[in-house]
């Protein structure tokens, strides 16, 4: 019986690891691009970076 | 505007992307065509030789040859997923505890050292290295010099921008996409516009990137990812 339990749980543990999450290994996220590098951003009224 | 005209214009840019690159345009050929069949299969084209060829004007042996070359896929950036998790504080220890920056590239990417990424970082201008401690000095991560980072960028921005255009002009989609253009202006009356601008665009990307990642770490499982970007661009006189 135990045994049985222990198949179980193992496949229920592969269906999981199998069916779940949508997305890539490693998550995407953040503020990027091309440019501007040399970013002169404080401007009167508006907040200053970083 | 005749279709054929607004293909050349939107297509100018990448074309001198490639004559930068030392690629004519018998180097275009292939990618163009993977283009389209990329297309076709969004666009729910029956995944047959037959209908590919149809769909989009290919030859059959290039629909052969061609269909089953996987587009590399994107690939997230490590660097500037760090700057968007950096905390409230401007400098960081490089190394120690958990406030640390070692802890903090360790975080968003085991398999890398937390130096390759402060390279990669101190390349592009988004920190400084200074003694024991590494400064932000802007939360954006914009890789230069033409590098493989930036190319990768231009790829998915130049795409996504291309993506929300041309779905708002073929369904109807309702994407934002809107520009302020004006002409008649001088360098330093473009220059100051730009600076205004930059410095309203970051504060919005802030604010989005601040709420996506509130978002993203409490459910985060979810299929569907975003863009939200901006540009500013100036030229002087004509340009085609």
């Amino acid at each position: 019986m135990r045994r049985y339990l222990t198949l179980v749980a193992l496949m229920l543990t592969l269906a999981a690891c199998q069916g779940g999450s949508t997305r890539a290994v490693e998550p995407d996220g953040g503020i990027g691009g091309t440019g501007a590098r040399d970013d002169a951003t404080c401007v009167e009224g508006v907040t200053c970076l970083p | 505007m005749q279709i054929a005209d607004v293909l050349t214009r939107a297509l100018v840019p990448l074309a001198r992307l490639a004559i930068g690159r030392g690629l004519g345009v018998r180097d275009l050929l292939d990618p163009l065509k993977r283009a389209f069949l990329v297309a076709a299969e969004t666009q729910g084209v029956r995944q047959t030789d037959s209908a590919l060829a149809l769909a989009t004007g290919l030859q059959r042996r290039d629909v052969v040859r061609l269909r089953d070359m996987a587009v590399a896929p994107r690939i997230p950036s490590a660097p500037a997923r760090l700057i968007a998790r950096w905390p409230d504080a401007a400098v960081l220890p490089l190394r120690g505890g958990d406030d640390s920056f070692d802890a903090l590239a360790r975080s968003v990417r085991r398999d890398v050292h937390p130096r390759t990424l402060l390279d990669a970082l101190v390349a592009a201008g988004s920190v400084t290295e200074e003694g024991d401690t590494v400064r932000l000095v802007r939360r954006a991560y914009a890789p230069g010099g033409g590098s493989p980072e930036q190319l990768l960028y231009l790829a998915d921005n130049l795409h996504d921008h291309g993506a929300a255009a041309v779905s708002n002009v073929l369904a109807d989609a309702g994407f934002f996409d809107r520009a302020a253009h004006f002409d008649g202006l001088d360098e330093a009356a473009a220059s100051a516009l730009a600076a205004r601008f930059a410095a309203g665009q970051m504060a919005v990307l802030r604010d989005v990137a601040e709420a996506a990642r509130g978002l993203q770490d409490a459910s985060g499982d979810g299929a569907v990812r975003v863009r939200f970007g901006g540009y500013g661009y100036w030229t002087e006189g004509e340009e085609r």
